[in-house]
């Protein structure tokens, strides 16, 4: 489903490790669910643990900007997009279109979120941060830093991959619309 | 504004031409709703023939693909595609919610009617017309499908496509959390009138023992001992 590669290094080292790290999480937990070697209880573990890292994981990189003094313009933008992660994420805990879904179903759903976004994430907005940060280590003003780098030189290859990951993304909020439209249905007709 | 590049252009005057009239189509219902010019029926009706419109033209899409007899596994996809959308379009009236007020519904269908055809048009469009010219050229349609399937999109392109995806994203992710928000004041309705209910049989239940304790105290029979 998904294959890590030299396209989505920071070399921030901390910041590489933790994004292996939960790729690896994501391809284990994915082999398990194929191979249904997975109860219930583990299934509830596995979603808090996912959702832990990879919220733990939006926060250190958080103060990693702090610390080096990124440019505001960059920093409230990406910020903003970890909100945005932090949100869906919580959303997915307490879906009303779960209810009536197996636990099961709501693990495969939070995989698919988290590798999709985070695809996106690093290449469209972490890499910008990466290339930042290592001008300021390098002597550069983190507003010339963030000048430098707004004419950007990313690989072509890049953008295919994360068109495919907002592709997907759109499409998994499309079925979640209509599976929760046709609960929706459901219901209003057991009422009348 | 949805403005028309010619990174649109797909070189079939048929096609070239829907596209741009629905291009116009889209601003002018865009600047009417952020003006508010429209009355409620005016923009009613506008967006029908919008729908109307679109419609036609992907038929006659379809038409046009199979006169010039396009691979047949080409064409089933770029079919679903258009299929997959008239439901997606025909379930926004039937769920847009009437709080809603309706320039905000406007407003959402006409974004994901121009994002879609975008999308649509760059990632799909592009390509029919591409197999097209090469079959005009002479070559088989299964050769025509071969040539385009290895060509990759130029970088300018796919940012044209990620910036409209990105939109439909998130549109459709605050129109599931619009419809979390109603699914769940229906329940919370819902559990409202069934506490009403319990309510309404237990007294019922007092009435009738009482009822029946009268009855038992009144021994009509009695009466005719
Ligand atoms: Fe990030
Ligand atoms: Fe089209
Ligand atoms: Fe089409």
């Amino acid at each position: 489903m998904f294959s890590w590669s030299d396209k989505f290094l920071t070399n921030i080292d901390i910041l590489d490790i933790e994004h292996k790290n939960l790729f690896n999480l994501l391809a284990t937990l994915t082999t398990k669910l194929q191979l249904r070697k997975i109860d219930d209880e583990d299934i509830e573990s596995s979603i808090s643990i996912l959702v832990h890292y990879s919220k733990n994981h939006l926060h250190h990189e958080e103060l990693i900007m702090r610390e080096y003094h990124i440019d505001y313009r960059h920093f409230s933008k990406h910020i903003m997009e970890h909100s945005s992660f932090r949100y869906d994420i919580d959303r997915f805990k307490n879906n009303a279109s779960s209810y009536d879904r197996r636990i099961i179903g709501q693990l495969e759903q939070i995989i698919r979120f988290i590798t999709h976004w985070f695809t996106f994430h690093i290449l469209s907005t972490d890499l910008v941060m990466a290339e930042q940060l290592a001008l300021i280590k390098s002597g550069k003003d983190p507003r010339e830093a963030y000048d430098n780098i707004k004419d950007n030189k990313t690989d072509p290859e890049n953008f295919n991959l994360m068109l495919d990951s907002v592709i997907n993304l759109w499409f998994d909020a499309r079925d979640d619309c209509k599976r929760l439209e046709e609960s929706l249905t459901k219901n209003i007709d057991n009422i009348i | 504004m949805f403005i028309w590049s010619n990174k649109f252009e797909t070189k079939l005057d048929l096609v070239d031409t829907q596209h741009k009239n629905l291009f116009d189509l889209l601003n002018k219902l865009c600047v009417n709703i952020k003006n508010g010019i429209k009355s409620e029926g005016e923009l009613d009706s506008a967006i029908r023939l919008l729908i109307h419109y679109t419609k036609t033209h992907l038929h006659d899409e379809e038409l046009l693909m199979q006169d010039s007899r396009i691979d047949n596994r080409f064409f089933t996809r770029h079919r679903m595609e258009h299929n997959s959308f008239l439901y997606d379009v025909d379930r926004f009236s039937e769920f847009s919610s009437s709080d809603d007020g309706s320039t905000d519904k406007a407003d959402k269908i006409v974004r994901f009617i121009a994002f879609w055809l975008i999308f649509h048009i760059l990632g799909t469009d592009l390509a029919m017309a591409e197999q097209i010219a090469c079959i005009k050229s002479g070559m088989t349609p299964q050769q025509a499908f071969e040539t385009v399937k290895e060509q990759k999109l130029d970088s300018v392109t796919v940012k044209m496509m990620l910036d409209a995806v990105m939109n439909l994203w998130m549109d459709s992710k605050n129109a599931h959390a619009n419809l979390e928000k109603k699914y769940k004041g229906l329940e919370i309705k819902c559990k409202n009138l069934q506490e009403k209910c319990t309510d309404l049989e237990s007294k019922i239940q007092t009435v009738l023992v009482e009822t029946i304790d009268y009855e038992s105290d009144f021994r009509p029979f009695d009466l005719y001992k």
